[in-house]
Order: structure tokens, then sequence, then C-alpha cells
């Protein structure tokens, strides 16, 4: 039978051939030297438990702390892919003139164009008023002018009104003492035409100032009227387009950026998550180890107890009954807790065996994870 | 700037070259007279031998607006090319009179 012979293999008591063996004492020696081996094979594999328990230990720790730091990556990135998003969402906007809304880029530009287009009309209507007011003082100058001949007559007249005087003064000289009272009316006559004249010099003088002032505001008015929109301004508000419309397109390759960078953040953060559960292959691991050591053990264990027995058995002389290989297995499988161990197990130990097989083959699924 | 005027009795047209500037606000003062007197119900600024025009220039053409919404006359402006035809559309003339190319 097939686990008859694995039975024998395992056994260490099958392996020794009775045909070699020459006395009882012989024997007994052999047993006794087998018994030592058997003990540095039990300390041997009390030793190997104690190292796979502490590189598991090691490699929990370890695995913790990467899934921390992992953990922590993954809140980093989780966090930066929210900045993003912040930041596209308020990226393409600023605050209007209100400071109650937002205005996108595109608005913006389109906001200094019709600005700029209401500056123009703005000038253009300044001009229109300072040429209207400059009409008005063309009005006013002719009225100037007028009075400037007006003046002028006056002057004409006064120069007569002398001449009238003399002429009157040299008739009263001439008329003797009969002239007399008519000689003080000429010099009163001449005295008249003279205020008359200073007078009029001084009404001229005053034109004079009010055409000068006329003047300067018509030159004044010259320069806020005549504002230069030659080509070459307009030529800076087709630059100020450019550069609005460059900001825009730049603005438009950023938005696209930072949209890649999102979408790249949160995939680094979803690659870390399955990076976080792909590491719960530790605890797997542990509870394996953990069987592997308990197994062990049960062998360092079974084989101390087994050379006890013999060894008291070489000293008392009685036959001690070994534990039967059947029973033996069962103890071993029994001190495993995963379900998948002791399948595995069961196969090595029992090859062939299906019943088992099957039926352990169902509970597979008793492995805690975290 | 140089003016020619023709009239039809209900259109008067006015056929504007050169620079139009402050310079011109004389000329152009004798035009809106002319334009009053004529009692045309329309009247056209041919501005297609305009080369360019300043802002008091553009001012003009407000106060002919002006004038025409008060005297009940149509004012179109005509023909505008380059620099010209860009600051009529840049100072919104077109929401005040008619523009035709």
């Amino acid at each position: 039978m097939a686990d008859r012979t694995a039975v024998a293999r395992l056994s260490p008591r099958g392996d020794v051939p009775p045909a070699r063996l020459g006395t009882i004492a012989d024997a007994a020696e052999m047993i006794r030297q087998r018994l030592r081996l058997d003990q540095a094979q039990s300390q041997a594999l009390d030793g190997l438990v104690a190292e796979i328990t502490s590189v598991s230990d090691l490699v929990e720790t370890n695995v913790d702390d990467l899934s921390k730091r992992f953990r922590s990556i993954s809140d980093l990135a989780r966090a930066q892919a929210g900045t993003i998003s912040h930041l596209i969402a308020t990226m393409p906007d600023a605050t209007n003139g209100n400071g109650d809304g937002r205005l996108p880029l595109e608005a913006i530009t389109a906001e200094v164009g019709e600005s700029f287009s209401d500056l123009v009309s703005k000038i253009v209507y300044l001009s229109s008023r300072g040429i209207s007011t400059v009409h008005t003082l063309d009005d006013v100058i002719l009225e100037l002018k007028s009075m400037h001949r007006i003046l002028a007559d006056i002057d004409k007249i006064n120069r007569q009104t002398n001449l009238l005087a003399l002429n009157a003064k040299i008739e009263a000289a001439r008329a003797g003492d009969a002239g007399a009272g008519f000689s003080v009316v000429a010099d009163e006559v001449r005295q008249l035409a003279k205020t008359v004249d200073a007078m009029s010099a001084h009404l001229k003088e005053k034109v004079m100032s009010v055409s000068d002032g006329l003047d300067k505001s018509y030159t004044l008015l010259r320069e806020i009227a005549a504002l230069d929109l030659s080509e070459q301004n307009l030529r800076a508000s087709a630059h100020i387009n450019d550069m609005m419309q460059t900001i825009v397109s730049q603005h438009a390759t950023f938005s696209d950026a930072l949209n890649t960078s999102g979408t790249m953040t949160r995939r680094i953060s979803d690659d870390i998550a399955g990076a976080i559960v792909a590491m719960q292959f530790q605890d797997r691991a542990k509870q394996r180890l953990a069987d592997v050591a308990k197994a062990m053990t049960h062998i360092s264990n079974s084989i101390e107890t087994d050379s006890a027995e013999l060894s008291q058995s070489l000293q008392t002389g009685q036959v001690i009954e070994s534990t039967a290989v059947e029973e033996w297995i069962d103890r071993l499988l029994h001190s495993t807790t995963l379900e998948e161990i002791r399948h595995r197990l069961n196969v090595a130990l029992r090859p062939g065996d299906t019943a088992t097989t099957a039926a352990t083959t169902a509970g597979d699924n008793n492995i805690e994870l975290f | 700037m140089d003016i020619r005027t023709t009239t039809d009795g209900s259109t008067f047209q006015a056929h504007m070259s050169g620079r139009l500037s402050f310079s011109d606000h004389q000329a152009f003062r004798v035009l809106m007279q002319d334009i009053e007197k004529s009692k045309a119900k329309a009247c056209v600024f041919d501005l297609s031998q305009l080369t360019s025009v300043d802002s008091s220039g553009l001012g003009m053409f407000i106060i002919a607006a002006e004038a025409a919404k008060s005297g009940n006359w149509h004012l179109t402006l005509k023909g505008a090319t380059g620099q010209v035809n860009q600051l009529l559309y840049l100072a919104k003339f077109d929401k005040l009179l008619t523009l035709v190319g």
C-alpha cells in the first residue's frame, strides 16, 4: 500500500537494517548514538522554528512600516489631486468689477477690447464738444472783431471832434472878446474828446486782452480735440488684443497640463491604494509561517518524546509501544491552523488519499486578512 | 481736407479727401450750414478718398450726427477704408448713424 511505504520512509526506526547487528549491546549502542542525533535534530528544528518566527516578525514590522508610508503617500496624492482640481476650478477666472462673481479669461479679453472701444468713443465725444466750443469761440472772435471796428469808428469821430474843437478855438480867438465864452466851450469839448480817447484806448486794451485769452483757449481746445488716432495707436490696440489672445491660449495650455497632472495624481493614488492591498500578502505569509513553525515544533517534540521513550526502554529493558504512524500524522495535521497548509501536508504525507484531498480543499477560507 | 459737395434737392452729398483734422473745423462748419440751407432730408458723406482722421475729425462726425437728429435728416457715412474705417467701428459710429461700405 502506498501510505505504508510513506510511513516506512518517514519513520526513523524503519531505516535500521537489523541484519548488521552483532550483539544486543551493539544494537543498544547504535540506538544510543541515534538518540543523540535525534536530540541534535530536535534542537535544530527548535532553532529553525525560532528563526522562522523571527523572520516573520521582521517582515511584519517592515511591511507595517511600508504600509504606513504608502498610506501616507496615498493620502498626500489624494490631497494633491484635490489641490489641482481646486486650481483648475479657480484658475480660468478673475473677479469682476462688482466683486460678486467671476469672469472667464475670454470674457476679460472681450471686456478689455470693449473698454478700449468705450475709451475711444469718449475721446471722440470730448473732441466733438471741443469742436463745438471752437465754433462758439469763432463767433465770439467775430463779435470782438466788430467791436474793434466800432472802436476804430469812435477814434475817427473823436479825431474829428478834436479837430472841430480846435477850429472853434481858432474862430473864437479871431472873434476877440466876443468869442471868449465860445473859447471856453471849445476847450471843454477838446477835454471831452481827450477823455473819450482815453476810454477808447482802455476799451481797446480790454478787447485785446479778451482776444489773447480766446487765442489761448483756442490753442488749448485744439490740443484737447485733436488727439492723434493714427495707425500707430491703433496698432497698440491690436497689440493689446494679441497679448490677451496669447494669455488666453497659454491659459488653455496650462489648464490642460493641470488636468493631465490631476488625472496622473489620481492614478498614482489608486496605484498606491492597490499596493497597500497587495501588501496584505504579509499577513497571509505570517499565518503560513506560524503554521510551519507549529508543525516543526510538533515534529521536534515528537522526536524528543520518542527519544525519551526509547532511552527509557534501553535502560529498563521494557518494550514501549510506539505511536501509530497514522495517529502521528493526524496529530501533526491538527497542530496546524490553516486548512490549506493542513491540506498540502496531508497530500505530501498521504499521496493518493483523494478523500482527504477533497475534504480539506473546501475549507481554504479561514485566512484572516486585515 | 478738400470738400466737394453736390445736391439734387433731396440728397446732399459731400465728397471728402485727404486728412480730416482740427484745422478743418471752419470748413466743416460751413459744410454744416450748407446742409442746413439745402433742406435735404438725407446727407451722404463720401469718405472713400479720406486717407486719415484724428479725434477732432471724428468729433465733427458726432456734431453732424447730432445736427441730423435735431434737424430731422438722415446721415450716412459711405466708403470709409483703412484706419478711417477701423476708427469708425472702434468708436462705435455704427450705433450712432448709418455706415455703408
